[in-house]
């Protein structure tokens, strides 16, 4: 189990972006500790994305420093990677790998102790027992959703970065994700949601945030933030 | 449910949903279509007509002219015709050959493009409506029986050439006797193609017989060029010539030449019978049998691969063709996954190469091929061994990059590799562990073959090439996106532009630079034929490989940053 460190487990600190002329996140300040899970809400362009790459280290600020516990966040880190589990904007698997294969690579390659065991409960809780032979090419978009989520949730991690996760899952899902995040907050692993589902955010979150043209609106709980009747531009729930 | 399956279904239900005479609005919607889309028919009609310009000048400039030259120098008394006897007894086996590929590529072509492919706008829109099909479709199939046909004269024309010159057949007679076969072939082809767009069933049978066929061709080919050194089998030739359509399109070719089979007109009515009996049937195929779903797919495909070679995404392409190809993945091998976590990446390796056996047997092919190409160097001087050196190296690098597609794979979506522990430059890297450790088994193995031919220390030389070449490989993966500015390049030579030299040159970096490092160190070796020379090979490539690598690693960066 992770162990809460006393520095957040996430800071940024000043992050602008800006591309070519456009403004797409003003100077911000963010943290997140072990343990907590922020909801990122906003417009579709808004810059929830492009605060989650650069937070992976998958984009460079123009301007402010990102540290994943005191380290520089650095996506070729070995020593980030191994501790941050991204669930990106993409489908994209190894059209060759089936769906046990996929999890029992990430699980070897992450080291797992009895790895078969644990990816059976991973692949029970995410429905996808019964396609655990299928390649990805026999699944349908919902569950390739899954199929990623269960890979950021099989390797150990102390952060965990959700880029719209709720996409193409069906309501059922969307409540079980809410499940999942809880969990992953109890064990100390903090978590940052991007997200549209304003329902999903007031489950799981224990903070909201509100970005509106690159700048933080709203930052406190879901139901002060929520009820105060901020346009996401989502699902309102 | 597979992919055929689903064909199936939809045709079942297409054909369930006939239009009744009271709906039907074919000419009224092809009339308004025409009005609508005349300017536009205009300025494709002038697009064509460049085309078609462009291809003939190249046509008279490289095809007409030089051909001519040959004819007034034969005149003249320049004499071609020492090379008639080896042309001649190439031809049963030759022609063989280039008929089954020419029916293979019709048949592959047919898996994911086929012969009706009406543009996407009309699928998308105009199938839905109360038209008939057939009259829609068919011109589309006409279209590709002139294309195809517009290639089989350019074989015959090129076949007349060779005939007259090399064994004195007179013009009119050589290309008369070579377009039956010239003209029918393609128009076979374009009518199995017919089936395999009609039927799943045959598609699954054409899948399934490609490596068989690929094969007979190549043993074919191997026949003829065994034959035109003098070692022709008769009987199985005559076997050959009488089995089907690609031997009778072999027998009217020899029918105006000294070698004449008996039965050459017998065999050429057999085949513009057989050629006429499947177009008739593909033409009515296309009006009562195509399943529309299957045209969709298929119009779909054919402009995404457009898309991407517009773009000179020439991956993208050849994966998009390939997964319309395929059909159905299957997981037929597993593989236990191991415990140690440095073992992941070489698994995942092995899994791929498992899945996919083709990417094995055509990478022993290559090197197959390879050997003899070296071997040829080795008695070669001057300008001829260096080509048979460079096409040996070429072969050796496509063996190689058969075994690197997992490694393609991680940089066509570098968000892939997310789930990593390691950089991704660093995943890049261990990607090259089994590749290098398939392609050294085996080279090994045709290291063993040639032991006794060239010595240790010329067989040494296969194996020795290989991680240069692996390399390679993995920095041609870590290309990233096409640099089509490349191609706009507006520096000039006397010979034109150098945009295509120049995105060519990056297109194919890593190969190339192996190659040019390669090549004198290992055509020494060759030649020397000692431990010591072989020994300084060895040396090279272990440091083109580090240099390569080290490249490969700065390109992985590059791509995640």
């Amino acid at each position: 189990m992770p162990v809460p460190t006393p520095v957040p487990l996430l800071r940024l600190n000043g992050v602008s972006r800006t591309y070519g002329s456009r403004k797409v996140l003003h100077p911000l300040d963010l943290s997140l500790k072990a343990g907590e899970c922020a909801a990122l809400l906003g417009h579709n362009g808004s810059g929830k994305s492009t605060l989650l790459r650069i937070a992976a280290g998958r984009d460079t600020p123009t301007t402010g420093t990102v540290t994943f516990d005191g380290l520089p966040m650095n996506e070729n880190d070995p020593r980030v990677r191994a501790r941050v589990a991204v669930v990106g904007d993409t489908t994209a698997c190894y059209p060759d790998l089936t769906v046990r294969e996929h999890l029992q690579l990430v699980a070897v390659a992450h080291g797992v102790e009895g790895a078969e065991e644990w990816i059976d409960h991973v692949l029970a809780e995410r429905l996808l027992s019964a396609h655990s032979d299928a390649l990805p090419s026999a699944l349908s978009s919902g569950q390739l959703q899954s199929l990623l989520l269960a890979s950021a949730l099989v390797r150990p991690r102390d952060l965990l970065l959700l880029d719209e996760p709720e996409q193409r899952l069906d309501p059922g899902a969307r409540r079980r994700l809410a499940e999942v995040i809880g969990a992953e907050t109890a064990e100390g692993v903090g978590v940052l949601l991007v997200t549209h589902d304003a329902e999903l955010a007031r489950a799981a979150a224990d903070r909201v945030l509100v970005l509106r043209e690159g700048e933080i609106v709203a930052d406190g709980t879901p139901e002060d933030v929520l009820a105060d009747g901020y346009d996401i531009g989502g699902e309102a729930g | 449910m597979s992919a055929d399956t689903r064909l199936d279904d939809h045709a079942a239900e297409e054909r369930a949903a006939h239009w009744s005479g009271e709906d039907e609005w074919t000419d009224e919607t092809l009339r308004l279509l025409r009005e609508l889309r005349a300017p536009h028919r205009r300025k494709r009609a002038g697009q064509i007509a460049y085309a078609v310009y462009c291809v003939l000048l190249i046509a008279v400039i490289w095809g007409v002219m030089p051909s001519m030259g040959l004819f007034l120098e034969a005149s003249m008394g320049a004499d071609y015709t020492g090379h008639g006897p080896a042309i001649l007894a190439a031809m049963p086996a030759g022609i063989c050959a280039l008929a089954v590929g020419c029916l293979l590529l019709g048949a592959r072509d047919a898996l994911w493009r086929g012969p009706v492919v009406p543009p996407r706008e009309s699928v998308d829109w105009l199938l839905a409506q109360p038209v008939r099909i057939g009259r829609l479709l068919r011109p589309w199939l006409w279209v590709s029986c002139a294309a195809a046909l517009s290639l089989g004269v350019l074989a015959a024309a090129i076949g007349t050439v060779t005939l007259g010159l090399t064994v004195r057949v007179g013009p009119a007679a050589a290309f008369a006797w070579c377009l039956v076969g010239g003209a029918c072939l393609p128009l076979l082809a374009t009518a199995l193609g017919v089936a395999v767009e009609t039927a799943p069933r045959v598609a699954g049978w054409v899948r399934s017989l490609t490596p068989y066929a690929g094969v007979l061709a190549l043993a074919l080919a191997g026949q003829s060029v065994l034959a035109a050194d003098g070692h022709a089998v008769p009987w199985l030739e005559r076997i050959e010539l009488w089995s089907g359509p690609w031997g009778w399109a072999g027998m009217a070719a020899l029918s105006p030449t000294p070698a004449a089979v008996p039965g050459g007109p017998v065999a050429a009515a057999l085949l513009v019978a057989l050629t006429g009996g499947c177009l008739a049937l593909a033409n009515r195929a296309v009006g009562d049998a195509l399943p529309l779903a299957a045209v969709r797919q298929r119009s779909r495909t054919a402009s995404g691969v457009m898309s991407a070679l517009l773009t000179v995404e020439l991956r993208t392409a050849r994966q998009v063709a390939a997964g319309a190809a395929g059909g159905e993945r299957s997981v037929r091998f597993r593989l236990r996954a191991p415990r140690r976590a440095a073992l992941a990446v070489p698994w995942r390796d092995c899994v791929a190469l498992l899945r996919a056996p083709g990417a094995v047997a055509k990478s022993a092919a290559a090197t197959a091929l390879a050997v003899p190409a070296a071997g040829l160097a080795v008695n070669a001087h001057g300008g001829t061994a260096v080509a048979a050196l460079l096409a040996a190296l070429s072969l050796g690098y496509w063996a190689v990059a058969q075994l690197l597609e997992s490694a393609r794979l991680e940089t066509d979506d570098t968000r892939r590799a997310s789930w990593a522990p390691y950089s991704f430059a660093g995943l890049m890297l261990r990607h090259a562990i089994v590749p290098g450790a398939v392609a050294l088994l085996i080279s090994c193995a045709a290291a063993a073959v040639i032991l006794p031919l060239g010595g240790p220390a010329r067989a040494a030389l296969v194996p020795a090439a290989v991680p240069a070449l692996v390399a390679a490989g993995l920095v041609n993966a870590c290309r990233g996106a096409s640099k089509l500015h490349l191609l706009m390049a507006p520096s000039q030579s006397p010979a034109g532009g150098t945009g295509p030299v120049q995105f060519l040159i990056w297109y194919l970096a890593g190969p190339l630079t192996a190659l040019a490092l390669l090549a004198v160190p290992f055509m020494l070796a060759l030649h020397a034929g000692t431990p010591a020379a072989a020994v300084a090979a060895a040396l090279t490539s272990a440091a083109v490989t580090c240099g390569l690598l080290c490249w490969m690693y700065a390109r992985a960066r590059a791509l995640t940053r």
